[in-house]
């Protein structure tokens, strides 16, 4: 189905060169477009009306030239590829600024892609083996279907032995985290959670308490969520990695970026604070007044695009974000690993809408 | 606001004297709001035309208005009057606020807790105003507060204490508004979820000259990038009257005419709103059945989408400066494509028999004003249909025998 043979990329999501990378990657998005326009007759006469149809999916000579759909959109329609009777899982979350949650529809093929690729991509961080996983999170949170939520189910698929931090009042059972750390306290551990939880519910409850913890050598702390609200309380990542090394042992500190409108948007920050674009896709980026042109100032921000060779049960292969980031280089990290590197600065504020109507009103179809 | 601030509120208006309609209080403090308005250098565009309607002369033709009544009749007011004001119109609650204070009324405002700074700014201004010593009377008389949607106890108090109800909201608010417990009598002015278009004729704007053309530009800008182009009255179809070709000529120099505008102004798309627009514009190009072609999308500018009659009740711009336009021979036309949500239509170089024989054709089933382009955004006393100051005030009948 796919032009684009991905077993490399499963194994080693991060060893390929990206011009290598390209010629393939145009290739699938332009066949991934041509499919969602036929399957999916919304988006069909979204790029018909809005980016020159067919005729101009074909002539594209670049990722830059082919549509993207703004990730708004899936709080306002459903879009799928697939016939009713083939919907396997239908991922539904809540943005952290809208109680209107986005929905995106997966088949098995897709679904099993997305878990696929997201092994492929962590183990690359973690090893292959799966670890002992602590969550810095209740589980009740599981349940919720908010992105939160779905990343921690994603991210549980790359764990074992799973504990979770917190009780159903987001505080700390530091009794129960001792007694499961005493039963895994050889092998390394990954931990998992929201920055702002980790802070919080851990990182200063610990503090509270005096006690620190001492996990085994070569445990690696994932996150994600973003560093604003850490921002109002003078928290930066650094203070964060220092912190967290002080009270948890852990020297590994991984931010990590994801979008829930596209399977496969899996970016990991390196150790020198670079998110990694896979051999699933790339990102480009965009100029904020104008984001039907790429972003083209050296250094300046520009609106992130994201794409994604995986997304095959519904349109959402070429997505703008309300995402604010700048490209720093491609294939050319001191990491080692290939791949654009670029780093993400906050989300484009939510506009502030005048009206005489008190709600926004939002159709769904 | 404390359900226990508003509970001695209530108790304390209880003790006051009732006002006078269009007393000399209240003309005096509404003046003085004017002054403050047209006076502060800083205001936004919408501050200073509510500066400009509450000037002095405007303020006594309303009174007039008010008091014009037919033999044996007169006005008194009609008691408390409980106004929900829109979140993000920042001027909108204070022309039905001052109406009502012409009018005698006592009055509780719960605004927004959803504000921009604009609206802030305003009610900085009244609380000003009635804080001064010569306006205690309508000081006690006048609260503005706000609490949250989520605050109910409060919302129900106020209502169940109201004579009227000015209920500002789009349809699932109002709806929800209208059903908390109020006085039997209790009378309700309700604005719902409206929409608005322009019609101009296409053989007058090729014939306007370059001077001409500017201002009307500059006329339809204040129509439609004030708000955001989200305002009730904000238009969101053009409609053009001509033959095709001189349409589609009138077309190409009207929008050009706007870019130049809009490039005078120094206008720059704010990036949120423009992500919103373009959600809007993606929603509408993946759902649409109307015709729907993308004729311009101006960085910065206009977003233009040529369609066909069916659009005038299908498709709702998002706002931020995204326009449908259409064609028409005649103004009669629109007549069945137009329904209960189009309020305001504003025109440019429409004859007036075109506009008595679409008015003709709709029946009354549609549309509450027709304006010049330039003033669709100007509030007046009849708003929605209703009449405000008649509304506001009671009339007794006196014809003894």
């Amino acid at each position: 189905m796919s032009p684009v043979d991905l077993e490399p990329y499963f194994a080693s999501p991060y060893a390929t060169p990206t011009p290598v990378k390209h010629a393939a990657l145009l290739e699938t998005l332009r066949a991934l477009t041509l499919h969602h326009m036929a399957a999916c007759p919304p988006y069909g006469r979204i790029v018909e009306r809005l980016h020159g149809g067919a005729g101009a999916v074909r002539a594209a000579t670049g990722l830059s030239a082919l549509p993207a759909l703004p990730v708004g959109l899936f709080k306002a329609l459903e879009l799928r590829s697939i016939a009713t009777e083939d919907v396997f899982r239908v991922l539904t979350s809540s943005g952290t600024t809208s109680q209107i949650p986005s929905r995106v529809v997966l088949d098995r093929h897709t679904a099993a892609l997305q878990r696929r690729a997201l092994v492929g991509l962590m183990s690359d961080w973690l090893g292959r083996a799966r670890r002992p996983m602590l969550i810095v999170d209740a589980r009740e949170t599981v349940r919720t279907g908010s992105a939160r939520a779905a990343g921690i189910a994603g991210m549980m698929n790359l764990g074992r032995a799973h504990h979770f931090a917190l009780d159903a009042s987001m505080a700390l059972d530091l009794d129960a985290l001792e007694r499961w750390l005493a039963r895994h306290d050889g092998a390394p551990l990954l931990v998992f959670g929201f920055t702002f939880l980790i802070w919080q519910a851990l990182v200063e409850r610990l503090a509270a308490t005096g006690r620190t913890l001492q996990l085994p050598a070569d445990s690696v702390v994932v996150t994600s969520g973003g560093w604003k609200k850490l921002a109002d309380r003078a928290v930066s990542p650094a203070v964060f990695r220092a912190r967290l090394g002080e009270v948890l042992g852990v020297a590994r500190v991984h931010d990590f970026y994801g979008l829930v409108e596209q399977v496969g948007a899996v970016y990991v920050a390196c150790e020198h604070g670079w998110f990694h674009a896979s051999g699933f896709g790339d990102v480009l980026l965009r100029d904020v007044g104008d984001p039907d042109r790429l972003s083209t100032a050296p250094g300046a921000q520009g609106l992130l695009q994201t794409v994604s060779v995986l997304p095959w049960s519904y349109p959402g292969h070429s997505l703008l974000t309300e995402d604010l980031a700048t490209i720093a280089g491609v294939d050319d990290c001191p990491c080692g690993r290939l791949g654009t590197r670029f780093r993400v600065h906050g989300r484009l504020p939510r506009a502030e809408l005048r009206g005489c109507s008190d709600t926004v009103q939002e159709v769904r179809r | 606001m404390t359900p226990e601030a508003l509970d001695t509120w209530l108790e304390h208006l209880a003790t006051l004297p009732a006002g006078r309609v269009a007393s000399s209080e209240a003309l005096a403090c509404l003046s003085a709001l004017s002054e403050r308005l047209l006076g502060a250098s800083s205001q936004a565009p919408a501050a200073q035309a509510l500066g400009f309607w509450l000037r002095r002369r405007h303020l006594e033709a309303l009174a007039d208005r008010v008091r014009g009544l037919a033999p044996g009749e007169r006005a008194v007011p009609r008691g408390l009057v409980f106004h929900v004001t829109p979140s993000n119109t920042e001027t909108q609650f204070a022309y039905a606020w001052a109406l009502s204070v012409l009018a005698g009324n006592a009055n509780l405002v719960r605004l927004s807790s959803r504000r921009a700074a604009d609206s802030e700014s305003l009610r900085a201004h009244i609380d000003a105003v009635l804080d001064a010593p010569r306006f205690a009377g309508l000081r006690a008389r006048n609260c503005l507060a706000s609490w949250p949607r989520q605050a109910d106890a409060l919302t129900r108090r106020a209502s169940l204490a109201a004579d009227v109800r000015v209920l500002w909201g789009g349809d699932e608010t109002v709806g929800a508004l209208r059903a908390l417990p109020a006085r039997p009598g209790v009378q309700d002015l309700a604005f719902v979820d409206r929409r608005s278009l322009a019609a101009l004729s296409a053989r007058t704007v090729c014939a306007l000259d370059d001077a001409g053309l500017a201002r009307l530009a500059n006329r339809f800008w204040q129509d439609a990038w004030v708000f955001d182009q989200r305002a009730c009255a904000s238009p969101q179809h053009v409609v053009w009257l001509g033959p095709d070709d001189v349409v589609h000529q009138a077309s190409a120099r009207f929008w050009a005419a706007i870019d130049a505008e809009l490039a005078r102004r120094g206008h720059r798309d704010d990036p949120a709103l423009a992500m919103h627009r373009r959600v809007g514009l993606t929603t509408l190009a993946a759902t649409a059945e109307a015709p729907f072609q993308v004729l311009r999308r101006a960085v910065d500018g206009a977003t233009v989408v040529r369609t066909g009659l069916a659009a005038l009740g299908e498709l709702a711009s998002p706002g931020g400066g995204l326009f449908f336009e259409l064609r028409v021979e005649a103004l009669s036309e629109l007549a069945p494509w137009l329904d209960g949500r189009h309020q305001t239509l504003a025109t440019f170089g429409v004859e007036p028999s075109a506009l008595d024989a679409l008015l003709e054709a709709v029946a009354g089933r549609a549309l509450d004003r027709i304006v010049a382009i330039g003033r669709a955004l100007e509030f007046g006393p009849v708003w929605d249909g209703h009449d405000l100051l008649v509304a506001l005030t009671r009339r007794i009948q006196v014809h003894p025998g």
